[in-house]
């Protein structure tokens, strides 16, 4: 009975423990949502504050004066969408060719696209540079999501999935005269769908946030997508005075798209689960 | 294969036969060919867009960067081939130093990340309130989810030596922090870069562990409760063994990920102090975008590239063994 007791105190120590760690890792967030309001002079204070004295949205105001922020938005919003649904449907139809029709030698070929999970952003982008340089792609936002949508391990995981599909289902498609096509679009892909939403959330946060490719391939500010041109933003307001813009753009364009992928968690969980193989 | 003899038998009879029984001698073993072409015409129409933007964006380059590492091209004008003299550049103080930032940084996140996150991830895995569950998930998460560009923005005003909260609580519990800043400091930029990286992709490596330590069975835990099993026997003798896969998996994602840092040294410190913080990407990236040496660049490219695949093979085939040792399950190591 004491060592039940003793037991449940010591996890509800390590609980509480847990809890204020927690705290402390959203203090930085709550600090830039705080700085965000205040005059730039009252952000440059020491002792930092922890409640704003008096409320501004100036910051705001001059954070879209100082950067396409809208534009920007749309440019990450854009680049993410499309990639999101021509990854996904790209490779959707790859793993109904490899799992479903099989071809003579696709074995061979889906090995060697499985080894290409090996291959490191950094050794492809000075190719991919060169290749976008000749056909004038440079600073478009086809250069950030047009190698994006080839995703090897998004193929592997959905070759998984339709495996587990049954053929049946795809059997007596086939005895009322449809085609592969049909059979994938109105039966496979519809089927593999919970599959696909958490790929889709993965992918998405992931491109979303991308900020090593936009940084090789963008360079005017109203082409760029937001991670970069947020540092754009950064080195065009230059020192402690641009905490305030800064941040204001950040609570502007980036927390609201952020609180939403903390509200589609469950799906990351089960993308990440499905990209590991289980 | 049962697909096409259930066709072929739509066209007058309606027994369904075996396809060896179907496909006869003559007009039949035509038409039965003519199918297969078509199949195998269809199987790559659907696997050709995938093929074509393989080859254009991951297998090309791979090989290009391979021919560009034995070359001086600067991205403008004739191509040389220098034989092996961008590799040997390779050895040089400066790009060893890299070599060894990046090492260092990717032990340390790859430790900061799995211990605490495995810890965390079996607690809150074995929680029984769902809501506590998903108070304490989304704490953590959150920074991830943030994105890593704002992160580091968000850190570097953190930690401004003259108006950040991060000095000023240091020195109010009496610390001496380097007057010119952490990140300007040449001992503590790299560490408090690690910091920072903790903050900013915890909640990635966390959610790894939670999805693999999930998928343990719940009636594990209920039979080891009622034979007595108390919650640290249940976690050595269970939790531990049997997401030995999922930490291996954690592993080698969090390997990738830190070996290819490049954000927070770019956005923050730039390198410096000192090349100090001097990552590999960032020196790619460098010689790449900014002095146009496309040679080395891509010697060195290849380099971690070769490192990459050579790590993770042996990462996979110890942890299989490993897992095997550990759980006695020769299928744990899928």
């Amino acid at each position: 009975m004491t060592r039940n007791l003793a037991a449940k105190a010591v996890k509800a120590a390590v609980i509480t423990i847990v809890l204020l760690v927690g705290l402390l890792g959203l203090a930085p967030l709550y600090w830039m949502i705080v700085t965000s309001f205040e005059t730039s002079s009252e952000a440059l204070n020491s002792p930092p504050d922890w409640f704003p004295h008096h409320l501004t949205v100036a910051n705001f105001r001059l954070a879209l004066d100082s950067a396409p922020l809208v534009q920007m938005f749309l440019n990450s919003l854009e680049v993410t969408s499309i990639i999101v649904v021509g990854s996904l449907v790209i490779a959707s139809a790859a793993a109904y060719g490899f799992t479903r029709i099989r071809p003579r030698g696709s074995r061979v070929l889906f090995a060697i696209l499985l080894g290409g999970i090996m291959i490191p952003a950094q050794v492809a982008v000075v190719p991919i540079f060169v290749v976008m340089r000749d056909l004038h792609l440079i600073n478009q936002l086809a250069s950030v999501y047009l190698p994006a949508l080839i995703n090897v391990v998004v193929i592997f995981l959905l070759c998984q999935y339709i495996i587990s599909i049954p053929r049946e289902l795809d059997e007596a498609a086939s005895i009322d005269g449809a085609g592969h096509f049909t059979i994938w679009f109105r039966i496979i892909f519809p089927l593999s769908r919970p599959a696909l939403i958490a790929a889709a959330v993965f992918i998405g946060q992931t491109y979303w946030n991308d900020f090593f490719w936009p940084s090789v391939f963008l360079s005017t500010p109203s082409r760029m997508t937001l991670p970069v041109g947020l540092v754009e933003l950064q080195s065009q307001t230059g020192g402690g005075e641009s905490v305030t813009v800064i941040f204001a753009a950040i609570v502007m364009v980036v927390l609201p798209v952020t609180v939403l992928l903390l509200c589609c968690q469950r799906y990351l969980v089960r993308g990440i689960s499905l990209a590991s193989g289980r | 294969m049962a697909r096409m003899s259930v066709r072929e038998t739509r066209g007058g009879t309606v027994r369904i036969r075996p396809r060896h029984t179907a496909s006869g001698p003559g007009r039949r073993t035509d038409t039965a060919r003519a199918r297969r072409r078509q199949e195998t015409l269809a199987g790559y129409l659907f696997i050709g867009p995938a093929t074509v933007l393989f080859i254009v964006f991951l297998g090309g380059p791979l090989l290009a960067a391979l021919i560009f590492s034995f070359t001086d091209w600067q991205l403008l004008g004739p191509i040389h081939f220098v034989g092996l003299s961008n590799f040997r550049s390779l050895f040089s103080a400066q790009v060893l130093q890299i070599f060894g930032n990046t090492f260092y940084f990717t032990f340390g996140s790859i430790v900061l990340h799995i211990v605490p996150g495995f810890c965390l991830a079996a607690l809150v895995v074995r929680l029984r309130s769902k809501t506590l569950k998903y108070i304490i998930q989304t704490m953590y998460v959150a920074p991830f989810l943030l994105g890593y560009a704002s992160a580091a923005l968000l850190w570097e005003y953190m930690l401004n030596p003259s108006f950040g909260p991060v000095p000023y609580y240091l020195h109010k519990i009496g610390l001496t922090l380097p007057f010119a800043g952490l990140l300007n400091s040449p001992a503590w930029a790299m560490p408090t870069l690690l910091g920072v990286d903790e903050w900013a992709t915890f909640g990635f490596l966390f959610l790894v562990l939670v999805a693999g330590i999930q998928q343990i069975p719940e009636e594990l835990y209920e039979a080891a409760s009622l034979d007595g099993a108390g919650p640290l026997r249940q976690m050595f003798r269970i939790t531990i063994p049997l997401s030995a896969p999922t930490i291996f998996y954690a592993i080698i994602v969090n390997f990738i990920l830190a070996f290819q840092i490049f954000t927070p040294m770019y956005i923050m410190t730039n390198g410096g102090p000192l090349g100090r913080t001097e990552s590999m990407v960032q020196y790619i990236y460098q010689q790449a975008f900014q002095s146009f040496q496309i040679g080395t660049a891509s010697a060195l490219a290849v380099a971690s590239f070769i490192i990459i695949a050579l790590l993770t093979v042996v990462q996979f085939t110890l942890g299989v063994r490993l897992v095997r040792r550990a759980t006695g399950y020769s299928e744990a190591g899928r």
